[in-house]
């Protein structure tokens, strides 16, 4: 099939897009398939809805000291963002995302102040459960399991609160 | 019967044109696509409006659905979506091509929310409208109107402020990156929407950076004429009248450049550039009274509105007319204070407008001829 300029063009500008997203769905969930699995625990829960849905907000608590800041002084606005990492194997905490070598599992994110985040800091959550939901995580301990890539890469495989999986905790309570 | 129809039969009996010429002109314009302005207008509305629905779908997040299946239609959709365009490439003109356009691209914004709601995607708003604007931008270049380029376009501004607003490497408060943005954005748009002129087939890019450029411009020189009003005082920092000045430079240089396509008024326009960019350091970094802002205020907005005659945009010289005689009425309350001697000041003004009005319509021709002279 011979196909024009002007044809070609359109395939291509219709076709990138959507494979491009497809690729990064085909990504996120080859993450979260093959991904390491790592539990951990969470602290300040502050749910909001915006345009995009409904989701709760957290620090992720990794066992170490993290963005750990020399200067005292009032930081600049806006603040910077450095690169950093946290290592799980054995625990530790670089402000660099260089590879090092006697670190077994590592993931990468980036300090902004005192505060390092890692792309794995907000939960999506039902519109119908967002009450339910935040008066729940607010009272117990909560934790997130994410799955880690090798490069240092996470993502969110599920929020558990007591230990157990949202979902079955929300169902468990009387509506 | 149209106007147009009207005008020619009044041009037929007049004997400027014959009949043939007359029948031929009518046949000319039935035959040309017409642009019926409303139909687009609500298509443009009903697209968007379907957008934002679907995309508020995805935020309500219903979680009877599989994720699996989410993504499967999202992705369909827009593969439909395509087949579509690719059937109707035969009538780029028609309002069905742009409508489709128009659904891909926000049917790939919405592909993106639900892709990050479904991996729990921590990354920020401007993240997601940036990744949308380099997916879509193949897509907005096929538009044959006006509305996705200019969408398009506003979006990458609204992306591009906000990383200067927070950009780390820029030690300066908020204040003064916001009269950084209010100041150099004007400027770079417009720098912009030249340089687009110089390149083929990007009219429709151009077009809303030159509205935008306008709408800024004018928001900024409101700004600082409240700010002195009302005698705030706001931090100006030599480097963004450097930046000013550097970015005028170039805008005078770009509508000078001889390939530039013709540009109706350019000395009135360079004057407007060289006014703009030293109103607001003069005004707001050397703290001059409110007097002078008034003063550069109203000769702005003449010149602008004086331009925008030329430049045959009437609703918008219109809109700068208003602007100028709400700022000469604040100026009259501010100058007389009390509100007797201000009505009696308003009541002198409005004879004088009248007679100024009344005389227009008496030397309109001449006077129209004088002004086309002093812009060229």
């Amino acid at each position: 099939m011979n196909l024009s300029r002007p044809q070609l063009r359109l395939i291509v500008s219709l076709l990138v897009p959507i494979l491009l997203l497809a690729a990064i769905v085909a990504y996120k969930q080859w993450l979260l398939d093959h991904g390491r699995e790592v539990r951990l625990p969470i602290e300040g829960f502050d749910p909001r809805h915006l345009l995009s849905g409904h989701y709760l907000t957290f620090r992720v608590d990794y066992g170490t000291p993290v963005c750990i800041q020399e200067d005292k002084t009032s930081p600049p606005h806006p603040v910077p963002e450095m690169a950093a990492q946290v290592c799980l194997q054995p625990l530790g905490f670089q402000m660099s995302d260089a590879e090092d070598p006697s670190c077994r599992l590592r993931i990468r994110g980036y300090c902004r102040g005192q505060n390092f985040f890692a792309g794995i800091e907000r939960y999506y959550i039902p519109e119908e459960f967002a009450r339910l939901l935040d008066s729940e995580v607010r009272n117990k301990l909560g934790a997130i399991v994410i799955g880690v890539s090798d490069s240092g890469t996470a993502i969110i495989k599920e929020l558990l609160i007591n230990g157990t999986p949202w979902r079955q905790t929300i169902q468990s309570k009387p509506q | 019967m149209s106007r147009l129809s009207q005008r020619i039969h009044e041009w037929t009996q007049e004997g400027l044109i014959s009949a043939d010429q007359a029948v031929a002109i009518i046949t000319y314009e039935d035959n040309r696509p017409k642009t019926n302005r409303l139909l687009y207008s609500f298509m443009a509305l009903g697209a968007g409006v379907l957008g934002i629905g679907i995309i508020t779908l995805i935020a309500a997040n219903w979680d009877q659905i599989p994720h699996g299946v989410k993504l499967g239609v999202d992705l369909t959709s827009l593969l439909a979506i395509a087949y579509g365009l690719w059937q109707q490439q035969g009538r780029k003109n028609s309002l069905v091509w742009e409508l489709l356009l128009l659904l891909f691209a926000l049917g790939c914004l919405a592909s993106i929310g639900l892709i990050g709601q479904i991996y729990h995607a921590s990354g920020k708003l401007d993240h997601a409208l940036l990744l949308w604007a380099v997916l879509t931008f193949p897509v907005a270049t096929l538009a044959q109107r006006p509305f996705l380029p200019a969408l398009w376009t506003l979006c990458l501004i609204a992306v591009a402020t906000y990383r200067l607003l927070e950009a780390p490497w820029l030690s300066v408060s908020e204040t003064s990156r916001l009269l950084l943005a209010g100041y150099g954005l004007p400027l770079t748009l417009a720098l912009l929407a030249i340089l687009l002129r110089c390149l083929p087939n990007t009219e429709l890019f151009a077009q809303p950076l030159k509205l935008y450029a306008w709408i800024g411009g004018i928001g900024m020189i409101v700004a600082v004429d409240i700010a002195s009003m009302f005698r705030l005082s706001w931090p100006w920092l030599s480097s963004t009248t450097w930046i000013g000045i550097t970015l005028a430079a170039m805008l005078i240089v770009g509508i000078s450049f001889p390939r530039q396509p013709a540009l109706p008024g350019k000395p009135l326009l360079r004057l407007m550039i060289i006014l703009f960019v030293c109103f607001p350091p003069l005004v707001i970094g050397l703290r001059l009274s409110h007097w002078y802002s008034a003063l550069f205020t109203l000769a702005i907005f003449a010149l602008a509105a004086t331009w925008l005659v030329q430049e045959r945009s009437l609703r918008w010289a219109n809109t700068l007319v208003f602007l100028l005689g709400a700022r000469f009425l604040i100026l009259f309350f501010t100058a007389f204070g009390g509100l007797i001697d201000a009505g009696i000041g308003l009541i002198l003004s409005g004879f004088i407008i009248l007679a100024f009005v009344w005389m227009w319509s008496r030397v309109q021709g001449r006077l129209l001829t004088w002004m086309a002279g002093l812009a060229s």
